[in-house]
């Protein structure tokens, strides 16, 4: 349920601006307003009265709750098991292919695409294929395209933020993160892994994690990203993703 | 329960509960009152870690009032304050 919430937009003279929330952030904000008149009305009539404070208290509590994002209190466990289902068919199809050599994560029509392509195939050749066939080939290697199954587009803000979001609280298939992001480059560190989806294939399309970094890396930055590394520990995984440019020579 | 929710809820139940101990205890300092939701709220922050849409801004303001009334309080003990 939404509530609509109409104020005025100052950069653009004229045009009404309509800030959506749901009922709980809605909630939060209706609080904080309340809190705030009857905090300034109580000082203006009492002075530094005690109820003062439990105003400034539900003030504070108003906006930490409108401040919270929304969808975090919805239920995702049971997408998780889909999440991971699509992840292994990707993977068990590019194997069976034999393309192993590198993947490329591009945003196509408003969707993730992942490009698994040979040696043979060159970045420029990779980035004018289209994603109507699910394999092309280019020189006689095979190309296989597949939409990325671990792309969110109701996302936004920064990949660190957004990875948190997404793998740790949406579907929980790790604790935590530790997450570094600058310019086209992005390491990410997954503690207390819970899924082994896609690991046998590491080098190639990646593990589900390498996936999620990739894809979302993608989305977020807009331009064609691959995972740079992928490294396995005792109950965690280290994965490093990057922008690929133009022009540059693919990794093989 | 996720705990950007779970950390909401503590935090409306921690505001009244230590509203209703210090007025019973006839409590009649403010100062006392917000530093007390700034140490609750920074113990809720640090156990849960909620996630927040931009910058911790009530964290901020309970800090912030936090640090006006102990810098009140110090400077009526070094008798600043007339």
């Amino acid at each position: 349920m939404k509530v609509a919430i109409l104020g005025f937009d100052t950069t653009l003279p004229g045009r009404v601006l309509v800030l959506e929330l749901d009922l709980y952030r809605g909630f939060g904000l209706g609080l904080a307003v309340f809190s705030l008149i009857l905090a300034l009305f109580t000082f203006s009539t009492l002075g530094l009265h005690p109820l003062l404070a439990l105003w400034v208290g539900f003030f504070v509590t108003g906006l930490s709750i409108l401040l919270t994002p929304s969808g975090v209190h919805y239920g995702f466990r049971g997408l998780a098991r889909v999440v991971e289902a699509s992840v292994e068919n990707v993977v068990r199809l590019v194997e069976s292919l034999g393309v192993r050599s590198s993947a490329l994560y591009v945003v196509r029509g408003g969707s993730v695409y992942i490009y698994v392509y040979g040696g043979g195939v060159s970045l420029e050749d990779v980035l004018g294929l289209g994603v109507d066939r699910v394999i092309v080939f280019v020189r006689g290697s095979p190309v296989v395209i597949v939409r990325s199954p671990l792309d969110f587009p109701d996302v936004e803000g920064g990949l660190c933020y957004v990875l948190e979001d997404v793998v740790v609280d949406r579907l929980e298939l790790s604790e935590s993160i530790t997450c570094s992001e600058s310019s086209g480059l992005a390491v990410v560190e997954f503690r207390g892994v819970r899924s082994k989806a896609g690991f046998s294939l590491s080098g190639g399309v990646g593990s589900i994690y390498a996936m999620a970094v990739a894809t979302l890396a993608s989305r977020l930055w807009g331009r064609p990203v691959r995972v740079s590394s992928e490294v396995w520990g005792d109950g965690r995984v280290v994965v490093g993703v990057e922008v690929v440019e133009v022009g540059e020579k693919p990794a093989v | 329960m996720e705990r950007s929710l779970l950390s909401n809820i503590l935090l409306v139940l921690a505001v009244t509960v230590t509203t209703w101990a210090l007025w019973s205890l006839g409590e009649s300092r403010v100062d006392a009152y917000t530093s007390l939701y700034a140490l609750e709220y920074t113990i809720v922050k640090a156990v849960l870690r909620p996630r927040k849409l931009t910058y911790d801004v009530p964290w901020l303001i309970l800090l912030a009032l936090f640090t006006i009334a102990v810098a009140y309080r110090i400077a009526g003990v070094l008798g600043w304050l007339g």
